[in-house]
């Protein structure tokens, strides 16, 4: 007679069961019968049942019909009870799930193991995956601090009898547990608390508690479906959330079990773990599990109830002291909750740097699906993989490029010393003290910015100032312009590989990605768009090559990644936009021209959303994003932003020979270096093999120059009589960009790794040297130049003549502001007023696209000519406190101002300068406005959109836990 | 990108790109379209850039004011040097409505202006102020423009009667009992006046604290005397700034031959700004003295001094350029410039040097004689002036162009002594024009050229009287946000 009873629990299985009975028929090891539940199945599991077994007289069967509200330890419990009544009180119960089939010998295994240890009391098999029957499911679980369901294999992994060996675990799947009757009845079976998920663990971990020892014994092995896990059948009891259950189920034994002392931490660290996850969960957006998560920590923290109820059931079940040792030793370590999520950020971070880089190999493997009579291309293996097994340091020294790209960045932080610590010049204006600062110029809709302005704050505002609060405000210039270059040369090396790939199987030499890269991120140096405080610009630069690499996602063969790939896009373009609005139109036109072009070559290709829709999606972004900057700014009557380059103006005009050559006006190295690469670009479309890719990239840099023209044309009238010419900039870095990337295309046709190589005549040869040498020189001579010069231009302004007293009382209260006339009555006088630390970074483009207030003016042409105590109490109500002519000050107007009753002259250190403090104080409101509601309801769209943006432009890591 | 639909392969590539057959000739096809891009491209971009032109923004174009009626003038006459300078007399450019003005008096050398009495001024008659002290003259609304003001007694030193100011330039002050010079400020207002002085000598910037921060209280007149103040040898140059409200400043000079002979007093005229071309008319043919000069700049100046005669404006022979190193005051004899040779009709003088300088002479003799640059005065813009009976000859130079001149001189009564006399002007030369004895109202009206111009006086006399315009109207400047 077998000591071994079987306890089937099914519930509309009869997909699985046939296999399933027929496993336990053909268990080597004998069975004294098999008491089967089924809870309510539909689909006639329980007749099936009862039809298979009960053919077997050697096999008595049982079968209980219960509802579909019967949880899996109810179950059992039924199950245990009518083995006593059906006279079958075996020694050991062996648990089986209607999705589980066991090998034949799994029994044998098990009872020998048994045998082998008879303190055992809990035995499990090895849990393969059904139907692949391959894959290890479990040998043996645990749980760790958070909660995580703790195999300890590899996903997907293959057994190879790499973990066959008999050991101590925490806990067993109660598929195929094989449990002393006794010890079952002891702990009290399966706690009701956990209908489906995680009863399991809990049983284990109070088995383990108990002094019992739980054993995996993975010679026996049982195939597992793990429907109701995966979602393949739905009960009354998983419903449709089985990660809530799940969950829920985890945060329930963890808090059950637990020591009472480590309670309270155990669940603050639960819910702060929740939120952790719940982030996770929505970066890879996975929305649904997101708020599985939070309704598992509300389900369980809301009603303590049951929990201390389970709490009190397990300490009166305790007859000895609880075997903590024991538990500890079988739980996850500590530290693996760490490592798992250190692995997603790793993952996450490498798919979303990767997005991009295998579209090369993916459209050839589409193109090879399309047409697979051609062998399957091999891998040449190439100097990209050729590493010997020696030192970093040596294969550091014997790599020529290494050594380059390192001298490189070397020369760019050289070139960068003048960034090191507060920098200002040229376009850049100072920094403000904090971060706050630049928060509150994001989210006001009225700014005390001279005598007040409605203009929104300029669009990178926000990116500042999220990079200030953690580094500060000075250290992020600082990191902008000296990182600038290197992030540069990063994207552009990135961009240029997945170009070469697109062109070649084998990829550019790296000398010639170096080449391009190093000349690329050179390009915003050279133009002196560095030297020139141009930081617009110089970020510009950096993000370009990287919004160009996503853009190349649009080339995906699978429209899922291009949909993607369109919202990558758009978050860059937004951000470049952010530095460079003009570069907005720019790809607009680009997008245009390109659609139009793909239009006429592929036709039909037009009708297709997932073609067109992607790029217009990327182009819509950052007019979402971007929102409550234009969309104000246009209303203001400051739409003229929208076509300049960031920073203080007026700024030097740039006209076509400056486009070509690469230089800001004056500013920047010689200007004949430039010329050398419209040359190159020019002569790389020769080769004939990688033409079509160089008229592409002459096509991207003669779009580009086209819209220079009207930009070039027109000027954009600034406060004052200043006028500003939009923003060539963005033009400038396109057309460069681009005859790089045409140059590197040329550049490769002449290597081994052209698509078709030529063999060039002598005299050709010896004029591709040449050339070849003079570009080299490109590079060398800009880097050696900003080494050198790079930063002299970026020099500090001028004193403002305001003496320090005004400034620190300024900075203090933004009523307090100082009202600065300049110039004579001869030739005219210029008013300006400075507030708090006076003009900062993002405040220049709000005071110099505010309209002019001819009031004001009126107010302060009262005051040169024949001030009256009215015009005194003018300054005041609009928040004035001093006034300051520096030197060279007209006397007539200082000496009417001298004679004017309100004012008293006030000292300043310079002698030349004069200036007088308004006797009445002004009020905190005098510089208050309105607020607008339409801006602030586009502040709201933003701070949803960004994130929503960056999750949907994620790449997908998504997978099932095992 | 390109050999998507080619076969794949490195042999394969080869194939797509040379090989014969359908698919050569299906590429050929592509590549001749491809050629046409690729000359027509690079064009486009040429071309596009070619007209792509930014002219530099520009941030700042000078705006001239424009002119209201003034509303208030003031003239500050210094205390007569000798009993015979005579009256304050006062009077009106030609044309003005006039009206009643306000006279304040340091009565017998006092500091403070004192008294208010009211007097009638109105255009081509003449006003007498009886006071040989410090005399300040305030007009109101109608009676503001075109206020000017001298004393017409036949002496010697010739002070002029001057707005205040805020920026003024002197060189050939002197500090030591021979040579001395003394700064009267004059505050109109009632409000307090801070003056900065700051002097230079041979060897650049003189520091003197007491120099720094003059106070000169409402209504009153501060009078440093340099010897005293800060006694040193050599000649100066001033800056006088008013940091703070207004003050009129008068130079007056004495020249002590320290017991062979009396002291000579005369006034130093001041110059409003350092010229690259400064104008010195009223210097005798036969002056003897000095030339001063003073270089504000910081960099070398190289000086050429060229002799205005009823003639030409020439440079002397073998007279080298004068070297002023920034910030210094270099001297020239008089004799070197004007030898017998050169100073056939001389009229005056002319300094010219690539950087502004600040010029004037020192003439020495039977009476001392200070001259300093002149005014240009602007095409049809009356001028008047007040000046001394006796000898004078009215001197005209720096004509633009060819032009004409018209002279009209009254005396105390008011006659007309001479009515509308012409003067025809060219470049290039000075004009002497010997007025009468008697006149003491002088107006000058220039046609189709700017013209500057000085009334010298002659006989036993040596000393000039600049004509400047007289204030008419007020500059109200143009406003607008920086």
């Amino acid at each position: 007679m077998s000591d071994v009873s079987v306890v089937l629990v099914s519930h509309d299985g009869a997909s699985w069961l046939p296999a399933v009975l027929d496993g336990i028929r053909a268990q080597t090891a004998p069975v004294a019968g098999v008491v089967a539940v089924d809870t309510g199945s539909k689909d006639g599991s329980a007749d099936l049942i009862e039809s298979v077994l009960g053919t077997d007289p050697a096999v008595p069967v049982a079968v209980l019909r219960e509802s579909g509200r019967t949880s899996y330890p109810e179950a059992v419990a039924l199950a245990t009870d009518a083995l006593t009544e059906h006279g079958l009180a075996t020694e050991w119960i062996w648990l089986l799930h209607d999705d589980s089939n066991p090998a034949p010998d799994a029994l044998e295994h098990l009872l020998r193991a048994a045998a082998a240890r008879p303190e055992v009391d809990l035995l499990g098999p090895k849990l393969r995956e059904w139907p692949s029957l391959k894959r290890l499911l479990e040998v043996g679980v645990t749980l760790s601090g958070t909660g995580r369901r703790e195999t300890g294999l590899e996903r997907g992994e293959y057994d190879q009898g790499q973990h066959d060996e008999v050991r101590e675990v925490l806990a067993v799947n109660s598929a195929g547990l094989l449990v002393r009757r006794t010890a079952l009845e002891e702990l009290g079976g399966f706690d009701r608390h956990l209908p489906m998920f995680g009863n399991d663990v809990d049983l284990g971990w109070r088995a383990a508690a108990a002094g019992r020892t739980t054993l995996v014994v993975p010679q026996a092995v049982v195939f597992h479906a793990e429907a109701a896990h995966r979602g393949t059948r739905r009960t009354p009891l998983t419903g449709r959330h089985t990660h809530y259950q799940e969950r829920r189920a985890a945060i329930f034994t963890l808090l059950a079990n637990c020591r009472g002392a480590a309670l309270p931490f155990q669940a603050l660290r639960l819910a702060l773990g929740s939120v952790l996850r719940m982030l996770g969960f929505v970066v890879v957006r996975s929305v649904g599990e997101a708020l599985d998560e939070l309704a598992a920590v509300v389900s369980v923290y809301s009603r303590p109830g049951p929990l201390l109820e389970a709490r009190r059931q397990r300490q009166q079940r305790q007859s000895a002291p609880a075997d903590h040792a024991r538990v500890k030793r079988l739980l996850a370590p500590w530290w693996l909750p760490y490592r798992h999520g250190l692995d997603f950020v790793s993952d996450l971070a490498a798919a979303a740097t990767n997005q991009a880089a295998d579209v090369a190999e993916r459209r050839r493997a589409a193109a090879a699906d399309r047409d697979p009579s051609p062998p399957v291309a091999r891998h040449k293996p190439g100097e990209d993989e050729e590493f010997e097994d020696t030192g970093l340091v040596a294969r550091f020294l014997t790599d020529p490029v290494a050594v380059a790209l390192a001298v490189a960045a070397v020369a760019f932080v050289i070139g960068a010393r003048e960034a090191f610590g507060t920098v200002s010049g040229g376009a850049l204006s100072p920094v403000p003290e904090g971060a706050g600062d630049w928060w509150r110029l994001h989210y006001e809709s009225w700014h005390p910015t001279g005598f007040g302005s409605a203009v929104p704050a300029p669009p990178y505002v926000l990116p500042l100032a999220l990079l200030a609060s953690v580094l500060g405000t000075a250290t992020t210039m600082t990191a902008l312009l000296v990182l600038a270059a290197p992030v540069a040369l990063w994207g552009a090396w990135r961009f240029l590989r997945v170009l070469g790939r697109l062109i070649t199987r084998y990829g550019a030499p790296r000398w010639l990605l170096l080449w391009g890269s190093v000349t690329y991120a050179l390009v915003p140096l050279v133009a002196g768009a560095w030297g020139g405080g141009r930081w617009g610009v110089v970020v510009a630069a950096a993000v370009l090559p990287w919004l160009a690499h996503a853009a190349l996602g649009f080339a995906e063969p699978e429209a899922p990644r291009r949909w993607r790939a369109a919202w990558r896009t758009g978050f860059l373009l937004a951000l470049l936009t952010a530095v460079a609005p003009v570069m907005w139109w720019l790809c607009a036109i680009l997008g245009a021209v390109v659609v139009a072009a793909s239009a006429v070559v592929v036709r039909g290709a037009v009708r297709d959303r997932a073609v067109w829709g992607p790029p217009a999606t990327a182009l819509a972004v950052p007019l979402v994003l971007l929102a409550p900057w234009w969309l104000p700014a246009v209303w203001e009557g400051a739409g003229g932003a929208l076509f300049l380059d960031v920073g203080r103006w007026p700024t030097s005009s740039t006209d076509g020979l400056d486009v070509l050559v690469g230089r800001f006006g004056e500013l920047g190295a010689p200007w004949w270096l430039g010329l050398v690469l419209p040359v190159l670009a020019v002569l790389a479309l020769i080769p004939r093999p990688t033409r079509i890719g160089v008229v592409l990239c002459w096509l991207v840099a003669a779009v580009a120059s086209l819209v220079a023209v009207p930009l070039g044309l027109t000027t954009v009238d600034l406060t004052g009589a200043a006028t500003q010419q939009p923003g060539l900039g963005p033009v400038l870095l396109v057309v460069h960009g681009a005859w790089i990337s045409a140059a590197v295309l040329g550049g490769l046709a002449l290597t081994e790794r052209s698509p078709s190589p030529v063999v060039l005549p002598r005299v050709a040869q010896t004029a591709a040297a040449v050339v070849g040498v003079a570009a080299a020189l490109v590079p060398v001579a800009g880097l050696v130049w900003f080494a050198g010069w790079g930063g002299d231009e970026l020099q500090s302004h001028a004193e403002s003549g305001i003496p320090v007293y005004m400034s620190q009382q300024a900075e203090k209260a933004p009523e307090d502001g100082v009202l600065v006339i300049r110039g004579s009555v001869a030739d005219g006088l210029t008013y300006e007023v400075e507030r708090g630390d006076g003009p900062t970074v993002g405040e220049d483009e709000i005071a110099a696209l505010t309209d002019e207030d001819p009031d004001v003016t009126e107010l302060i042409g009262a005051l040169a000519t024949a001030p009256a105590p009215q015009a005194v109490a003018g300054l005041t109500d609009r928040g004035i406190r001093y006034v300051v002519q520096p030197a060279p000050a007209d006397g007539a107007v200082a000496a009417r101002l001298d004679a004017t009753a309100g004012l008293v002259r006030a000292s300043a250190e310079d002698r030349a300068t004069r200036a007088w403090q308004v006797l009445r104080e002004p009020e905190p409101a005098s510089v208050e406005g309105p607020r607008s509601w339409p801006r602030i309801a586009l502040l709201v769209l933003q701070a949803v959109a960004i994130p929503a943006v960056a999750v949907l432009g994620l790449p997908t890591i998504r997978r099932s836990r095992r | 990108m390109s050999d998507d639909q080619q076969p794949t392969g490195r042999r394969a590539d080869r194939v797509g790109a040379t090989g014969a057959g359908k698919r050569g000739i299906v590429q050929r096809h592509r590549i001749d379209g491809l050629v046409v891009l690729a000359m027509v491209l690079p064009t486009a971009v040429a071309a596009a850039l070619a007209v792509t032109n930014g002219d530099d923004p520009v941030p700042w174009t000078d705006a001239p004011p424009s002119a209201a009626r003034l509303t208030d003038a003031s003239l500050v006459c210094a205390a007569a040097a000798s009993s015979t300078a005579g009256d304050v007399v006062l009077s009106r450019v030609p044309g003005m409505r006039g009206g009643e003005v306000a006279v304040r008096i340091a009565k017998d050398d006092a500091d403070e202006l004192t008294g208010r009495d009211e007097v009638g001024v109105t255009s081509g008659e003449l006003t007498s102020v009886r006071s040989d002290d410090d005399v300040l003259v305030t007009g109101k609304d109608a009676a503001a423009p075109g206020l000017v003001a001298g004393r017409t007694g036949p002496a010697r030193a010739a002070a002029e009667c001057r707005a205040p100011t805020f920026d003024e330039w002197y060189v050939g002050i002197g500090a030591a009992a021979k040579q001395a010079s003394t700064i009267e400020l004059a505050n109109p207002d009632a409000g307090p006046a801070i003056v900065e002085v700051a002097l230079y000598g041979r060897h650049g910037l003189v520091e003197e604290e007491e120099l720094h921060g003059i106070r000169v209280p409402g209504h009153e007149i501060m009078r440093l005397d340099l010897s005293t103040v800060t006694p040193r040898r050599g000649t100066l140059a001033a800056h006088v700034t008013v940091v703070r409200g207004r003050v009129s400043t008068t130079v007056r000079h004495t020249n002590d031959p320290l017991g062979r002979g009396r002291p000579q007093i005369d006034f130093l005229p001041a110059q409003a700004e350092p010229s690259t071309s400064n104008l010195l008319l009223g210097v005798p043919a036969d002056g003897t003295g000095e030339v001063h000069l003073f270089n504000p700049g910081d960099d070398e100046v190289r000086a050429t001094i060229r002799v205005v005669s009823d003639s030409a404006i020439f440079t002397p022979a073998r007279l080298d350029d004068v070297v002023v190193p920034g910030g210094t005051v270099r001297q020239v004899q008089l004799s070197q410039v004007l030898t017998e040779k050169a100073s056939e009709g001389a009229l005056g003088l002319q300094v010219v040097a690539a950087q502004p300088l600040v010029a004037s002479v020192r003439l020495l003799g039977d009476d001392l004689g200070l001259v300093a640059p002149s005014t240009t005065i602007d095409d049809d813009e009356p001028v008047t002036a007040v000046v001394p009976e006796g000898p004078k000859t009215l001197v005209l130079a720096g004509a633009a162009q060819t032009g004409v001149v018209r002279v009209s001189a009254t005396d105390a009564r008011g006659r007309l002594l001479l009515d509308e006399k012409r003067v025809e002007v060219g470049a290039e030369r000075g004009h002497g024009l010997k007025l009468p004895d008697a006149a003491v109202l002088v107006t000058v009206r220039s046609r189709s050229t700017s013209i500057a111009g000085t009334v010298m006086l002659t006989g036993d006399r040596v000393g000039v009287l600049r004509l400047w315009p007289a204030e008419v109207d007020a500059d109200v400047p143009v406003v607008r946000p920086q």
